[in-house]
């Protein structure tokens, strides 16, 4: 006897399928990625898919500028830091006498993705030494908010018990932790909230999901 | 014998003259402040250049906010909100005739407006500046930030200038809106050092922020490190971890302390007895709390150590090598190793001292499993309990774990050989005493029979844990809970570990935990039943 599924229920799956990332494939093509690089000494949280650091490194590099340089390191290594839809801003390039670090930010179509990144260590004969990334692959069924800034900052002050201001700092982009979403990233004059932080709403269902520190508490 | 001086050594001095000589204006300034020092020295302002001989130069903007009225401001504290008038921003300090601003001189009694903390400021950022530049390399640090001291403001309730008893870094969009409210163009969308002085609160004393030099290295290496390295916990397989934001703590108490050639980081002068000290033998995790300074002198310890293992400039060189590729959330455990794989490279003959000195501390590897003993901090040293994040500010994976978020530290106790039930009796508060808001918070124990840690794991992209056992307790008295266990999986003889879960929002502080054990069971239901 033939048995008949709802078509719901087969659209539903195939959401799910297509919005879950295989996470065992990206973290087994990591695993392969880096045991191709030789000398590597790895750091690699168990709840990642991909390893924060990597040292021990000495890759030669092609390239002009330390970014190009370190552009050309990345994209040999597409398992630890590509991504469908993920693109690198470089942030600034930091320096010692001895290393240069080249800061890129991760974006997912366009849009930043708060907190992540990945730092990339020059010597001073263009290798690179080690790197170190925040950088996780990324799957949204949408970047198009459904609020408005202002109902996002309504939010943050709604759960701090606070009158919404005429002053507020915010911005779309993704939260990567955890499971990837859509977040509008908030900022408060301290005259509201003296702590220096973030507040972080979905920019879906405008549920307030939390905050995150943006600077070292007070120095004492 | 007169031996003559040789001729290198007078043109070092004439390029060092040259530097720090004529041309250069002169300045009063406490060495490190008022409480090391008995009198100022004498030092040149460097790398002005401000027309009007305001401090203002490459490295550094300075300015002042003294207590004459300005831009009325409302702080928007939910219940209530405070009215009154910001402080006027000026700058006070200007040289004399000579150019110099060496009639500039501390207050005999602050009144937070003093010219002198400007001068303090300028010359602390530019030397520091200077040191990590000229000695390490450091270049993104090659523009001025802006510094305003004496930040106060008139509180109309009290009718009185109240200062802002802190100091802080403020990274780049926070200080826009710092610019916004603030009406002048002295933020222009650039970080800032904001510090303050305290006439509110008897705990902290009659401080100026910016009289300790201590303290403006502190934020200064804040600043150096930047608003997108070591902010946030990691996440690890004994549960959130908080070392990262404790590492950022230890680099900036270690490189002024070790520029400055003492390990008394936070000074006697801003914070008296809490005062941090890098020569200790803090390590993770019997000296792990939550709280990101003190944790952080686990760090910064390990760090004086390989000072003196290493020397201060082969040392200072590794960590800056080592903290430059540093990212939100590098924890002890990836710092350590970075730092050794720099040792290697520079003094492979002192990586395997290096490792053990890491290893010692705890810094490779930490369990943050360490053994309990009972405390009881209510009162003015409750800012150094133990806190258990909440899930408004916990890594995103656990903000919706359905237990709550756990706590930083896990605890081992001991059952004694005739122990038949253990009570469990912790204080967690929420909220701000200072505030009137202070309130019992929602926090559990996950509790696991043995010596094991409670682990982690992450496989399904939620945090599933090992305990045998998630419980709240009884509430007992006003503030605290009391958990009683009994039954088999208390087993006399053995080992418990706890960790206590945050099912609230906000941040608890636990200020009190107390364990008693038994040999008579009390609670005639069994508590711990299942421990496979």
């Amino acid at each position: 006897m033939a048995r008949w599924v709802p078509a719901s229920l087969c659209l539903l799956v195939a959401v799910e399928a297509w919005a879950a990332p295989p996470r065992l494939e990206l973290q087994a093509a990591a695993r392969r990625e880096v045991a191709l690089m030789a000398g590597a000494v790895v750091s690699w949280p168990v709840h990642r898919l991909r390893p924060a650091m990597i040292r021990g490194l000495a890759e030669a590099t092609r390239g002009s500028d330390d970014e190009s340089r370190a552009r050309s390191f990345l994209q040999a290594h597409p398992a630890l830091f590509g991504g469908e839809g993920s693109s690198l801003a470089v942030r600034d390039v930091q320096s010692t006498a001895d290393r240069r670090v080249v800061r890129f930010d991760q974006r997912y179509h366009g849009l930043p993705v708060f907190g992540a990144g990945v730092s990339v260590v020059l010597d001073q004969s263009d290798r690179v030494r080690a790197v170190s990334s925040e950088m996780e692959p990324l799957r949204l069924p949408s970047i198009q908010p459904g609020i408005s800034q202002g109902a996002a900052v309504g939010a943050v002050c709604a759960r701090l018990d606070r009158e919404i201001p005429t002053l507020f700092n915010a911005r779309l982009g993704i939260l990567a932790e955890g499971t990837p979403r859509l977040v509008y990233r908030v900022a408060l004059p301290p005259t509201v909230d003296p702590e220096i932080r973030w507040h972080l709403v979905d920019a879906l269902s405008g549920e307030y999901v939390g905050w995150r520190r943006a600077a070292p508490a007070g120095g004492r | 014998m007169r031996r003559g001086i040789p001729l290198l050594t007078v043109l070092i001095a004439l390029v060092g003259c040259g530097a720090d000589g004529p041309g250069q204006p002169m300045a009063n300034v406490f060495r490190i402040n008022p409480v090391e020092d008995s009198s100022t020295i004498q030092v040149p302002l460097r790398h002005l250049t401000g027309a009007d001989g305001a401090l203002s130069g490459r490295y550094a903007d300075v300015w002042n906010c003294v207590d004459r009225p300005g831009r009325a401001i409302s702080v928007n504290l939910g219940a209530m909100s405070i009215s009154g008038k910001l402080c006027t921003f000026e700058r006070t300090a200007l040289p004399d005739a000579d150019g110099d601003y060496l009639q500039i001189t501390p207050p005999k009694e602050d009144t937070g407006d003093s010219a002198f903390s400007e001068v303090m400021m300028y010359h602390h950022i530019t030397a520091l500046h200077d040191h990590y530049h000229d000695s390490y390399g450091i270049t993104h640090i090659d523009k001025p930030i802006r510094a305003i001291v004496n930040i106060q403001g008139y509180v109309d309730l009290f009718n009185k200038w109240i200062g802002l008893p802190n100091a802080n870094y403020i990274p780049v969009e926070h200080a826009e809106l710092l610019r916004q409210i603030i009406g002048i163009d002295i933020l222009d969308g650039a970080e800032a050092l904001v510090f303050g002085y305290n006439n509110i609160s008897p705990q902290i004393g009659q401080v100026n922020f910016s009289f300790d030099a201590m303290t403006i290295y502190h934020e200064y290496t804040h600043f150096t490190m930047g608003g997108s390295r070591l902010l946030q916990p990691a996440v690890d397989r004994y549960g959130p971890d908080s070392s990262p934001i404790a590492l950022n703590e230890a680099f900036a108490d270690y490189f002024p302390s070790s520029y400055l050639d003492t390990p008394l980081a936070g000074g006697t002068y801003t914070l008296g007895k809490l005062a941090r000290n890098l020569d200790n033998k803090r390590r993770c995790p019997d000296d792990m709390t939550g709280e990101t300074h003190i944790d952080g002198e686990v760090a910064s310890g390990a760090f004086w150590e390989l000072r003196r293992l290493l020397g201060r400039t082969a040392a200072d060189q590794v960590l800056w090598d080592a903290a430059l590729s540093f990212t939100l959330t590098t924890s002890f455990d990836q710092a350590a190793r970075a730092i050794l794989d720099e040792v290697k490279r520079t003094a492979p003959a002192q990586e395997a001292a290096a490792r053990k000195i890491f290893e010692q501390r705890g810094l490779l590897g930490c369990d943050r499993l360490r053994a309990h003993q009972d405390y009881d901090n209510n009162g003015p040293m409750a800012a150094y309990s133990p806190m258990v994040e909440g899930r408004d500010g916990a890594p995103a994976i656990f903000a919706g774990a359905k237990e709550g978020v756990p706590g930083y530290v896990q605890y081992r106790l001991h059952l004694d050989a005739d122990t038949r039930e253990v009570s469990i009796e912790y204080t967690p508060l929420v909220g701000s005493a200072g505030q009137g808001a202070e309130a019992r918070g929602d926090v559990s124990l996950a509790i696991r029979a043995g010596s094991d840690p409670i682990t982690y794991t992450y496989d399904s992209g939620k945090p599933v844990s090992s305990a045998h056992l998630v419980l709240k307790g009884q509430a007992v008295g006003e503030k605290a809970y009391r958990l009683t266990l009994s039954g088999p999986c208390l087993v006399p003889g053995a080992d418990l570990v706890f960790q206590l879960i945050n099912n609230g929002r906000d941040p608890a502080t636990i200020t009190s935990v107390k364990v008693t054990q038994s040999p008579t069971v009390t609670n005639p239901v069994a508590t711990f039943h299942t421990c496979q």
